[in-house]
């Protein structure tokens, strides 16, 4: 017999931490929400747009509030489940303070503008690195304490942490290679068609990876745990844990239905999608089901009724998926609140729901005393689902009418909406009501917050370490015998006693599936048509698009037309996959908050329209939502980074010749003085050292280089 | 909170495997069928969607799409047929639909320095309601000024097929007298009356 003790204060930071940061997290989502309920509240401040914060929500949210949860629920649980103490104690606070860092450097760089420009992946490359590196901190920890277990057979929640751990680490270093242009900047080694297709596959795991297996895997713990009753299924267990794994990489094609990324890729996002369907439901089967015969608690004990909302959250998230999936209902949903409606029943439903109960439950076991106040557990529940009501209700409604606004014709076969503004301010109301539904929930976190706290004042002068007793692990193994054929599943059961072996399948599994559509995206060179007349960025506009990068506009305004009649009649010809050749990183947006400005160098190229748009938007469009951006009329223009910049972008293939980079601040301040000149004759003068001017080139040239030249496809 | 994995008399408890993991029980129910079955359909649903989408006519993003531009050339009476001239305009200024189509297509470009009502815009463009212009003398020569733009000017060429120069001409040419809500001074001289060329 062996005895041990398990490291209960690592789990105890990872808890403080995730309810912390995740009404840091709300509250910025509240302010976001309120931003785009009255522009005012952006505070006229550069650093407070929206499309500054917009990044630091989505981040915090993700990975503090529900990354700290996930490494709670993995040391607790994973310690027990193998009777085994984290293979170090050290590791494990390097893990924890260096992801408190890493958070801590995204709230110091996206209000500063610093940003990659990919959804969800927004972080410049050094804090990348720091990711990598905390992360292999935290495999070889979770690993190590595999490898001492003192349990033959890893369970299913141990299964859902290791593809966790595997495909987070592929899809973060694959799709955030780039190459650093300087301290916190870079350009994504990928570009385009090529760009967005690298960062659907990562945005799409990352909420198969990140909000998808580790809640799994915290689900498959506490569940059973909190209601004292066996799993439903372990067959249901296996089957939707490896369909999971494998059909999931695959879909995320699905985020870029209609651009110009290749149909073949579109159809098979859709049809894995489609698939993922009931793998996805194994898992809500799976946790209901558990519940038999103690439903009866349910309406009692409020961390079941939190597992219990959560878990159907995530049954109509996950149905709710693969019918956005479905090319005809992308068509409406795509760019409109209806995704914003559907990540947030995901999140606030299904992961924010499984972290409080997991840390209820916790709760009077970390700090070895009652929680402080009981009955504010069920005050917290009921603010946090009626909270969830009012905001998604609210935005499925804006969604669905704002989709349908786009494609409204007439009868006499005119867009029903022409102005795009009309289309935004029709949705205020709705807005108002999820800044309600937001208010309520912070509120609620923050009650669980409090309650924490109070809880963690009455813990114990030391707190008790129990000692456990388990026999080591016999050196030699016997597997069962692998009869009763494929479904009896002990062919299974031996993998379970083989962390290496299980864990090389889940590798297989994850980057196989990542190949089959990798790979032909690379090098099928009919998927991107060349254009011949498609040139790169002059150095100003590049310039300029470095401005439309860090000040997020990404956040509000796509860059794809897609082939769809009334798409076309509102924002001119659709986009070209030959047209963003030379875009690292790809600007494809996720959302039209504002109108698609991919070919907006054709539609409005009127350098003193914008100007005055940047300077105060409720000048050429009443009622807008967009907040001013006096800060790049105001700013210099800093024409010396050009040259270093173009530099980086030339190592990764962009042909600037080198005669461009020694000559780029000439050609850049040539270029100023002709934009100058247009806002001069408008009237607008003394602009030419400025930001805007930058950014005015870079609009002027959107889309604009098909109509320069006869295209020719080769 | 009771660890007790499982209650006495259970009716399931043969079902019950040997797993124990901290206490947490597993049962060996079987699949249920219609997860499987559903399951199964998901996956062969691929197979005549793929054939209808990729191999059989006129259902890809793109076929649709073509389809949807020729019905709506053919609803405006063809590409080529209309002459984008003077006399076609003063016709278009009498059709109601045309106007229709006019607008909206004004609606999605001419607003943003012409104003939504035609009332022109401060350091844009010039107010589209009065009898005074910079651009234009005769109807005719909204045809130009839409398809070349004024060099120099935030007016620029828009690509549109000769139809929508009609209907967009036609709407704009109909806006004069009419009363904006936040009227530019006039600018360019006063012109006669529209009339045939």
């Amino acid at each position: 017999m062996e005895r041990f003790s398990y490291n209960d204060a690592i789990v105890r930071k990872f808890v403080f931490a995730s309810i912390g940061w995740g009404i840091v997290g709300l509250l910025v989502g509240v302010i976001i929400a309120l931003q785009l309920a009255d522009s005012r509240f952006n505070l006229g401040l550069e650093w407070t747009s929206f499309g500054r914060l917009r990044p630091l929500h989505t981040n915090a949210v993700i990975f503090a509030f529900a990354g700290n949860g996930i490494f709670a629920a993995v040391y607790y649980s994973t310690q027990r489940l193998v009777k085994a103490r984290v293979f170090s104690d050290a590791l494990s606070n390097i893990h924890f303070w260096g992801w408190q860092l890493i958070i801590l450097s995204a709230a110091l760089t996206f209000p500063f503008g610093f940003t990659s420009g990919k959804e969800y992946a927004e972080l410049e490359w050094p804090i990348d690195i720091a990711i990598a590196v905390i992360w292999v901190i935290f495999a070889i920890n979770f690993f190590g304490t595999l490898a001492r277990r003192r349990e033959r057979h890893l369970y299913v929640a141990i299964w859902f942490y290791i593809a966790t751990i595997i495909a987070i680490a592929v899809l973060h270093i694959f799709n955030s290679l780039a190459i650093p242009a300087g301290p916190l900047k870079s350009y994504s080694l990928y570009a385009g068609v090529e760009d967005a297709f690298m960062q659907w596959w990562y945005g799409h795991n990352a909420v198969a990876f990140f909000l998808t297996t580790p809640f799994l895997g915290l689900m498959y713990y506490f569940m059973p745990k909190a209601a004292g009753r066996p799993v439903f299924s372990y067959k249901l267990s296996i089957l939707h844990f490896w369909s999971l794994v494998f059909i999931y990489i695959w879909a995320g094609p699905h985020h870029l239905h209609y651009t110009a990324l290749p149909e073949w890729a579109s159809t098979l996002g859709m049809l894995f999608s489609v698939m993922l369907w009931m793998p996805s439901w194994g898992g809500m089967l799976n946790g209901l089901l558990t519940l038999r015969g103690a439903w009866d608690r349910v309406a009692t004990d409020p961390i079941l009724k939190f597992f219990v909302v959560g878990i159907t959250f995530y049954g109509m998230s996950t149905f709710e998926g693969p019918l956005l999936s479905v090319k005809a209902v992308n068509s409406l949903s795509h760019y409109s609140d209806w995704t914003i409606a559907h990540v947030h029943a995901g999140t606030l439903g299904w992961v924010g729901f499984m972290i409080y109960g997991m840390v209820y439950w916790l709760m009077p076991r970390l700090f070895q005393t009652k929680v402080a106040k009981p009955a504010w557990v069920n005050l917290h529940f009921w603010m946090s689902t009626v909270g969830i009501v009012f905001y998604i209700v609210a935005i499925y409604i804006a969604g669905l009418s704002q989709g349908l606004m786009w494609r409204s014709f007439t009868a006499e076969g005119t867009l029903q909406y022409p102005d795009f503004l009309q289309t935004v301010t029709n949705l205020n109301s709705m807005y108002w009501l999820r800044v309600i539904g937001g208010v309520l929930y912070l509120s609620g976190a923050i009650l669980g917050g409090i309650n924490l706290l109070l809880t963690w004042k009455t813990r114990p002068a030391t707190y008790e370490v129990p000692v456990f007793e388990a026999p080591a692990l016999a050196k030699n193994f016997t597997p069962a015998p692998s009869n009763g054929g494929f479904m009896a599943m002990n062919w299974h059961r031996n993998w379970e006693g083989k962390p290496f072996k299980f864990t090389v399948w889940v590798v297989i599994a994850v980057v196989s599936a990542s190949l089959f559509e990798i790979i032909p995206t690379f090098v099928i060179e009919s998927n991107v048509p060349t254009i011949a007349s498609v040139k790169p960025y002059s150095p100003l506009e590049l310039a300029g698009r470095d401005i439309y990068i860090a000040e997020g506009c990404y956040n509000c305004h796509s860059q794809m037309v897609r082939p769809l009649h009334f798409e076309t009649e509102r924002f001119g010809e659709y986009s070209k996959a030959g047209e963003f050749v030379y875009d690292h990183p790809f600007q494809w947006g996720s959302r039209r908050i504002g109108p698609d400005l991919h070919r907006i160098g054709v539609r409005n190229p009127s350098a003193v329209w914008h100007l005055r748009h940047f300077n105060n938007p409720q000048d050429t469009s009443v009622g807008t939502m967009m907040p001013s951006y006096q800060h790049l009329l105001a700013k210099d223009l800093d024409f010396e980074v050009i040259p270093r910049n173009m530099t980086a972008l030339k190592s990764i293939g962009v042909p600037y010749t080198e005669e461009e980079i020694l000559g780029a601040v000439v050609a850049a301040k040539s270029q100023a003085s002709v934009v100058a000149q247009e806002l001069a004759n408008g009237g607008q003068n003394g602009y030419e050292s400025k930001k805007v001017v930058a950014l005015i080139a870079y609009l002027q040239r959107l889309g604009t280089d098909i109509t320069n030249d006869t295209a020719e496809a080769k | 909170m009771s660890e007790t994995p499982i209650p006495p008399n259970d009716p399931q408890e043969d079902n019950l495997l040997d797993h124990n993991y901290d206490g947490i029980q597993e049962f060996d129910n079987p699949l249920p069928g219609w997860w499987k079955a559903i399951f199964w359909a998901c996956i062969l649903f691929a197979v005549p969607y793929t054939w209808w989408y990729h191999f059989a006519d006129g259902n890809s993003v793109y076929d649709r799409y073509e389809a949807d531009v020729a019905a709506k050339i053919a609803r405006e009476g063809g590409d080529g047929p209309v002459a984008a001239d003077a006399a076609a305009i003063l016709a278009a200024m009498n059709d109601p639909t045309r106007l229709a189509r006019g607008k909206a297509k004004y609606g999605t470009i001419c607003f943003a320095c012409h104003a939504a009502d035609g009332g022109g815009v401060i350091g844009l463009g010039p107010n589209m309601c009065d009898d005074s212009y910079k651009n234009i003398t005769k109807l005719g020569d909204f045809v130009g000024v839409i398809v070349n733009g004024i060099p120099g000017t935030a007016m620029v060429g828009q690509t549109l097929s000769p139809n929508e120069v009609v209907n967009v001409a036609a709407y704009m040419a109909s806006l004069r007298g009419t009363t904006p809500a936040n009227p530019k001074d006039p600018e360019g001289e006063v012109i006669a009356p529209w009339a045939a060329e």
